[in-house]
């Protein structure tokens, strides 16, 4: 029985909302979803730097998604929230478009994770939606966590999560969540793993084997961690 | 009268940097010990800028911005470099048994009312972290719309540290009507502070309450947005100019 899902929730934020929003999830929401039954969610953020702009985005973790259908149903059916939400809308609405996905963590992630005790990672964050072949997504599932993203942890990112989308649009897809200490270090990093020997001769490899790539395009995300919710390492709660 | 190509390439994972070079080897560098590129041979014009993607959707990606007189320049240009032998070979030998890049967007932009060019400066380049910024305007009300990017929201973002590179509207391309600006800020801490306080700035909001008040809508909707970096050779220059070799 799988008892582990984690749900993606980004969205696009209305111009000018975002401090109203924050306001909302750090302040006004907590109480609301404890109430409901809902996870404290284990890292909210925000971005204005990708296809979402403003971005705000937040995750949760569940056991069971049929008890995330019924926590969320009782919260969205709550007078209290519906008041709360016209209340602090005031009059239009803070959010313009929801993308919302639920994820399962990625057998590689496991020997990714990060030792010792779980501490707030702050920096500079990266949430990046890697589109996969749908042949083949062993390979590449296996390419990411022995050869890909060892190299970019090799040039100083640290591996927040690593996920496959189990829900959600743009399937086959991993979803990746890396933390880094600023824009110089990630660039440097992006500059040097598009030129790496040892990359390119992987990539080449699977063209020969599988006759076509195992990765697509990716959607890249650069997030700042919301003070009142930073990421701890692993994404532990 | 002018018009503006610019081409959007999605290159397959892992051939970025091959990409950047291989459009150096043909626009920029001395074809064949010659004294031109191959880009000049055909008459095609340097890149105004050519970019590498940082974050947004679809990368890796490319990204380059050409000015033609005409149409029928371009055609006339283009056409017999992509027929060439040089450019046939040239490619093969650089693609190596794959193709490097996937699919190409080829939009092309008039400057847009809303571009206020720097007047008394000699242009120079403009290097650092650059943003696009594709804006929805709301159809029938392009004029409000192209006034208030003039005056309050480009005109607040070089207050806030960023030059305003280029405005454009979309002639040919997708989800029109739109608009796309091209900022240059010096890092990406400046940027994102900049956007952070023009959410905030009071005549952006006072904008964005009137449009609410009088059409029960936005006239101007940001949509999409991503970070580049120009290449080594791309750099852009004031106003869009173009490049003279002085300083690259």
């Amino acid at each position: 029985m799988i008892d582990d899902y984690y749900e993606l929730r980004i969205y696009q934020c209305a111009p000018g909302r975002l401090p109203d929003l924050h306001h909302r999830m750090g302040y006004e929401i907590p109480p609301l979803f404890e109430s409901h039954g809902i996870p404290t969610p284990l890292a909210y953020w925000e971005g204005y730097a990708g296809p979402y702009n403003p971005l705000y985005c937040y995750i949760l973790r569940w056991p069971d998604l049929d008890e995330r259908m019924r926590a969320f149903g009782k919260f969205y059916s709550d007078p209290l929230w519906a008041a709360q939400r016209d209340a602090s809308d005031c009059g239009s609405s803070m959010v313009e478009r929801i993308d919302l996905s639920i994820l399962r963590p990625a057998p590689c992630w496991e020997k990714l994770k990060v030792k010792g005790e779980p501490r707030p990672v702050g920096g500079l964050h990266e949430l990046r939606l890697q589109t996969l072949s749908t042949r083949n997504m062993g390979d590449a599932y296996q390419a990411l966590g022995e050869v890909d993203l060892p190299y970019l942890r090799d040039q100083g990112a640290e591996i927040l999560g690593v996920f496959t989308k189990w829900y959600g649009a743009g399937t086959p897809q991993a979803v990746i969540l890396l933390a880094w200490e600023g824009m110089e270090q990630r660039e440097a990093a992006m500059q040097a793993y598009d030129g790496a020997p040892e990359i390119i001769a992987k990539r080449q490899a699977e063209q020969t084997q599988f006759g076509e790539p195992l990765f697509g395009r990716s959607d890249v995300h650069l997030m700042i961690p919301a003070p009142y919710g930073v990421a701890k390492s692993n994404l532990s709660a | 009268m002018s018009i503006f190509e610019y081409r959007f390439y999605d290159v397959m994972p892992g051939r970025l940097g091959e990409e950047v070079q291989r459009m150096y080897d043909v626009a920029i560098a001395p074809w064949e010990n010659g004294p031109k590129s191959l880009f000049d041979r055909f008459g095609i014009p340097r890149p105004l800028v050519a970019w590498t993607g940082v974050a947004g959707r679809r990368q890796p990606v490319f990204g380059y911005l050409l000015e033609w007189e005409s149409l029928a320049a371009r055609d006339a240009a283009f056409l017999p470099f992509w027929m060439s032998r040089e450019w046939a070979e040239f490619s093969a030998k650089t693609d190596d048994g794959r193709q490097m890049v996937e699919r190409i967007d080829t939009l092309l932009l008039s400057p847009s009312m809303a571009w206020k060019k720097k007047k008394g400066i000699l242009p120079k380049a403009v290097g650092g972290l650059h943003e696009m910024r594709c804006y929805q305007v709301e159809a029938g009300h392009s004029a409000e719309a192209m006034d208030y990017l003039a005056q309050i929201e480009l005109q607040q973002m070089e207050v806030l540290g960023g030059e305003v590179l280029g405005v454009f509207d979309v002639v040919i391309g997708p989800d029109m009507p739109m608009v796309i600006s091209f900022i240059a800020w010096p890092d990406f801490a400046t940027q994102q502070g900049a956007a952070r306080r023009l959410e905030a700035e009071p005549r952006v909001k006072a904008a964005r309450e009137s449009w609410h008040q009088h059409y029960g809508r936005p006239l101007i909707r940001h949509v999409e947005q991503s970070l580049l970096r120009p290449t080594f050779y791309g750099k852009a220059r004031t106003n869009f100019a173009a490049p003279n070799g002085d300083d690259a």
